[in-house]
Order: structure tokens, then C-alpha cells, then sequence
């Protein structure tokens, strides 16, 4: 049977949604619990983003015992250089790989894009810092191109592939066939799924399944638009995979549900239905 | 492909009875819609208008009053033939024989498939339907989160087959509007209008059902909100990286919303869009002020508020620019 670790985004994907704004303190709360249940990776969030967000990485980092603490970063040194303040345990950088990205969003070349990355990710091992890569938009991306991608990216020092997907367009076959072929470069990966279609902890588990080793979670499913693959659902729907029980799962969920729907009630002015009493993908189960 | 539609009999089945009118509603709802190759299946106590995939059994006909509450794979096998399988396992030890008193079949259970290899299930399935000579038809449950994402590859499967769902996956089964969006971003249903979705979940909470939370997959309010600055800059570039498919081919619209992770550029695109007149180093300002109210609420903030704290700030630089008007 296949094993899978939790990479925990709710600090960073997760607060992106509309409706939170995580305080230093929060930050370092919603972590320890995050702990606590045996998370392996907690991506802190983006120190570039200014404000006070390099103080949540560093709460986050004093707030962990075992998880490790990551920090994402555009590609750029500048947010490299704000991640290394806060001496993370990982870099985290994302690398746009669909066409649609590369040539709309960055307005850049396949060619310059991975040159830029070959320079931001030495950088960043250079300074010391374990490197990981995130392969934004990597369900509409060429296959050719993800694994020359991939293939740059093991030659250089990046010790696992995110792959995102980033608009929650796959479906358990596409998220086994995405995997297997980013695989192939010999790179352990991990699995970023979201709810748009509803199929994030379908889509996480086949990707578990097809080998992937590490898959992306947020506590009760938070994250940009439907949400991502939520953490206490998927560990409980899927307890033969995940190397953390359901009852600390549920335990750190239940902790942390005041905070978050709270939160998400009082912005949508729900007027006093909670986010977790409503119809979202935590649909009734039997 | 046929897609069946259980949302009445799930609603029943969760929360009491319903009237004729109620299902004429949805009926009406449905078919206006034209959202793709549905049928519905009527509660127990209007047989003569069953859909069902089988004609009722025999119990039906002998009774217009409603039936008392019954949990909802009762409720389906009193109109159609059903086999419960909690566990895709049981296909293995199932023999065709168990198919052959009927043309259909529905299969109630199965959402364990996908952990226990969804594509062996789906193929045993397949052989037990050409053996039998029966059209097995899926019913898959949610326990697992799994039921959609099921639903979806069975369909894709091949153009013959049909399965059971319901509106909001009421009553743990696959979700109805999420099955429709997947076959149309697959190009499985290219004529779908789903513009007409919200209608659907405006009268689906009417019939009693549960609150549909802003962020619910398809049909939720707030699903094409956003505040991340890198996605709005994105957005502005091309809606389609960072959105799945256009928000008005769900009835929905993209909202910039206001908060800790908004960009200079969202600033800026707020503003005018509201029409708040702006110049860079108010942007400047603004920004830093958002931020630290946003964080102070810990919350994003609503168009009034970002609208006071911008008259906020405009002022602040008003009574700057007269004091050092003063000053000279």
C-alpha cells in the first residue's frame, strides 16, 4: 500500500482566499496544531508580501517542533532574499509551466524561463537553503515541456516537484498520468490539488497512487475559490495512505475550525451559519 | 450518457415530504436549464411520472399519500431494482446471474473505488453488464469525498452509460452541477448551459435543503472572489489563469476583493472600478493602510469599508498638503 505525507498550505494558499488575513499569532497557533498532528511540511507563506508576514514565518517557525517550514517564493532573488531572512527549512519556488502562463502571465520565453530558473534555484541552494519547485499550472502544461522542466530542475539541485493544479481541472486519471510522467525524472513529487470541479481528494489520492509521495492539504479545505484538498478530510477518506491518524486530524481541525469559520462566516455575513454548517465539498457522508 | 437526477428523492429522504408543486418547480427548474442529458426521478408517491431507470416495482400504484421518511437507498429500491455494494470489493464475488430478472440495475454504493483501483472496478463492472445483458447504472457515495470524480470517469467511459447523482450531492452522492461542469470542461457536454445553476440552488434551499456555503465547488457565490494580488494581476492579463472556466457560464461573476493580500495593481483596479480617483502615491498608501487594517481584522474587508478607509487616507494627505501649505 502506497504512504503519503501531508504538506500543509493553509498559511499561505489557504489565507489567499477571500476572507482571511492571518496575524503573526494566528499564524503560529493554526502551526502548532498543524504539528502536533504530524504534518511533515507547513508552507508558512510568501515573506515578499511585506507587512508583518516575515514575523507569521518566523512565529511559524519557532511555533514547530518536527514540521518542517517552508516559504513560497515567485521567481525572483528579491523573494529569496526575503525568504532567507526568516531561515526557512525549505525555498519553495514556483515555476509557471503551461504555455498560457509562460507567454501570457510572465511574458517571457520557455527558453528565458528556465534559464531564470536555473539562476533563482542556485541562488537559493547556494545560500544554503533546501530547494523545491512548484510547477505552477502543470495540469494544462505540455508534457514535453514538464519534463524538460523537471529534468532542469533535478540538475540543479531541487530535491522534489510540486505539481499544481492550479485551476482544479485534473481528474483521478489525468492526476495519475501527470504523475507518472513527471516521475520519470527520478525526483519525488507532490501533489497540489483544488475543488473547482470537486474532485481535489479524488484527484489527491490517485495521485498517491501513481506514486506520489507528499500531497498538499489546508485545514477544512480553505483556499483560493472552491478550496483545496482538505487535510482532515483527505486523512480521514483516505487513512490507508496518510501517515497521520484521522483522530489527531480531526483533533487539529476541531481546534482550529473557531478561528476559520468564524472568520469566513463573519465576511460573507453568513449571519450565524458557520462555514462548516454549509453544503461545501464536505458534503454529508453517510 | 444519461445523468440521472435523485435530488427530489435525496430531499425526501433527508428531510420530509414535498409537494407536487415543489417538484413541478424543480421539474420546470431542470428542463429551463437545459443543462444536459437529465432525467429525474420522482419521489415515490407520484409513480405514473417516474423517470425512474426502471418502472416502479410492485408496490407502486397503490397509494397517493406520502410515503413515511425512509433512508435514501430505500427509497431508490422501491422505485427502481437496486443492489447495495458498500465496497467496490463485493464486485468481484458478484455473479451475473444476480442481474438477470432485470434490464436495469442500479448499484448503490461503491465509493471505496477509487483507493481500491477504480479502473479494474469500472472494467468488472463493464464484463458483469455484457455478461448479464443488464444496463448497470451506478449510484456512487460520498463517504470518501470520491463519489464526483467517480461519477465523472464512469461517464467518460463509454457514450452509453448513466449514472445516479444529486443537486449538492444531497444525501451523499455525486454532485449534480459538478458532474456537469467536468463533462463540459472534458467536452463531453459542449451545449450545457449551466447559466441557470444558481436558479437551481436558490429553489434547492427553498425545497429544503442545506445551506450551499459560498465557496461550494460550481455553484457556491463566492467562488470567483479573489484577493490575491498575483491572481488578480493575472486575471486582468487573461481570466483563464487562474479560472477554470468563465464565472458567467455558471451564473456567477468575478469580484476583486480588498485585503492582506492584495497587490498594488489590485488597488488600483478597485479603485476604478468604483470610481474613486487615484494618483500613485495614494495607491502607495492605501496599500500599506489595507494592510494593516486587514490584519487588524483579521479578515478581508467589504467594498464600503475599503471605500472609507480610501476616503480615510485622501483625507490624510488633504490636511498634509494644507499644513504644508500653511507652513509656507
Amino acid at each position: 500500500m502506497p504512504r503519503c505525507k501531508i504538506v500543509d498550505t493553509t498559511l499561505r494558499d489557504g489565507e489567499q482566499a477571500p476572507g482571511y488575513a492571518f496575524s503573526p499569532g494566528d499564524k503560529a497557533f493554526l502551526a502548532s496544531l498543524l504539528d502536533q498532528a504530524g504534518v511533515c511540511q507547513i508552507e508558512a507563506g510568501a515573506p515578499i508580501m511585506g507587512g508583518d508576514e516575515k514575523d507569521g514565518v518566523c512565529a511559524v517557525k519557532d511555533a514547530c517542533g518536527a514540521a518542517l517550514v517552508s516559504t513560497w517564493n515567485r521567481l525572483t532573488k528579491k523573494d529569496v532574499d526575503a525568504s532567507l531572512e526568516c531561515r526557512p527549512d525549505i525555498i519553495h519556488i514556483c515555476l509557471p509551466v503551461s504555455e498560457r502562463h509562460i507567454v501570457r502571465k510572465l511574458r517571457t520565453t520557455k527558453t528565458a524561463l528556465l534559464r531564470r530558473f536555473r539562476e533563482v534555484a542556485e541562488y537559493a541552494a547556494e545560500k544554503g537553503g533546501r530547494v523545491t519547485a512548484g510547477f505552477e499550472d502543470a495540469s494544462r502544461a505540455d508534457e514535453r515541456f514538464l519534463y524538460e522542466a523537471a529534468e532542469t530542475a533535478r540538475r540543479h539541485g531541487v530535491e522534489r516537484i510540486r505539481l499544481s493544479d492550479t485551476v482544479g481541472l485534473l481528474r483521478p486519471s489525468s492526476a495519475a498520468a501527470l504523475v507518472r510522467a513527471t516521475l520519470e525524472v527520478g525526483l519525488p513529487v507532490e501533489m497540489h490539488a483544488h475543488n473547482d470541479l470537486g474532485m481535489a481528494l479524488a484527484n489527491s489520492a490517485s495521485a498517491v497512487l501513481a506514486g506520489a509521495e507528499f500531497i498538499d492539504a489546508t485545514l477544512l479545505g480553505i483556499g483560493e475559490r472552491a478550496g483545496n484538498c482538505g487535510f482532515g478530510d483527505f486523512v480521514a477518506a483516505f487513512s490507508e495512505f496518510a501517515m497521520i491518524s484521522p483522530e489527531a486530524a480531526r483533533k487539529a481541525e476541531g481546534l482550529a475550525r473557531p478561528l476559520l469559520s468564524r472568520r469566513r462566516s463573519d465576511f460573507f455575513c453568513l449571519k450565524g451559519i458557520s462555514h462548516d454548517q454549509t453544503a461545501d465539498y464536505r458534503r454529508p457522508c453517510r | 450518457m444519461r445523468i440521472i437526477d435523485a435530488t427530489l428523492l435525496a430531499l425526501e429522504a433527508t428531510g420530509g415530504g414535498l409537494s407536487d408543486a415543489d417538484e413541478d418547480a424543480w421539474r420546470r427548474a431542470a428542463a429551463e436549464g437545459r443543462v444536459g442529458p437529465l432525467e429525474t426521478i420522482w419521489p415515490e408517491k407520484t409513480p405514473s411520472r417516474a423517470l425512474a431507470p426502471e418502472p416502479p416495482p410492485l408496490s407502486g400504484g397503490e397509494s397517493a399519500a406520502p410515503q413515511p421518511a425512509a433512508p435514501f437507498p430505500e427509497k431508490l429500491a422501491r422505485l427502481t431494482s437496486t443492489l447495495l455494494l458498500p465496497s467496490a470489493k463485493a464486485l468481484d464475488e458478484l455473479s451475473p446471474s444476480v442481474f438477470s430478472g432485470g434490464r436495469r440495475c442500479c448499484l448503490y454504493g461503491l465509493g471505496d473505488a477509487l483507493s481500491i483501483g477504480w479502473d479494474s472496478a469500472f472494467r468488472r463492472l463493464e464484463s458483469l453488464s455484457a455478461s448479464s445483458g443488464a444496463l448497470l447504472t451506478p449510484c456512487f457515495t460520498n463517504e470518501r469525498g470520491c463519489a464526483t470524480a467517480l461519477t465523472v470517469e464512469w461517464l467518460l467511459g463509454r457514450a452509453e452509460r448513466a449514472a445516479v447523482v444529486s443537486f449538492a450531492g444531497c444525501g451523499g452522492l455525486a454532485a449534480l452541477e459538478e458532474v456537469l461542469a467536468a463533462l463540459r470542461v472534458y467536452g463531453a457536454l459542449p451545449d450545457a448551459d449551466l447559466a441557470a445553476l444558481p436558479k437551481l440552488a436558490a429553489l434547492y434551499s427553498r425545497l429544503g435543503g442545506a445551506p450551499i456555503s459560498p465557496v461550494k465547488a460550481v455553484i457556491g457565490e463566492a467562488v470567483f472572489y479573489v484577493e490575491a494580488g498575483i491572481h488578480v494581476d493575472g486575471l486582468g492579463k487573461s481570466p483563464d489563469l487562474y479560472e477554470p472556466f468563465p464565472p458567467e457560464s455558471v451564473g456567477r461573476e468575478r469580484r476583486i476583493v480588498m485585503g492582506k493580500h492584495s497587490s498594488r495593481r489590485s488597488v488600483l483596479a478597485k479603485c476604478a472600478a468604483l470610481d474613486l480617483p487615484m494618483t500613485e502615491a495614494l495607491a502607495g498608501r492605501l496599500l500599506k493602510r489595507l494592510k494593516e487594517e486587514s490584519v487588524k481584522r483579521g479578515a478581508s474587508l467589504h467594498d464600503e469599508d475599503f471605500i472609507n478607509l480610501y476616503s480615510t487616507c485622501r483625507a490624510g494627505r488633504d490636511e498634509r498638503k494644507e499644513s504644508s501649505h500653511a507652513a509656507l
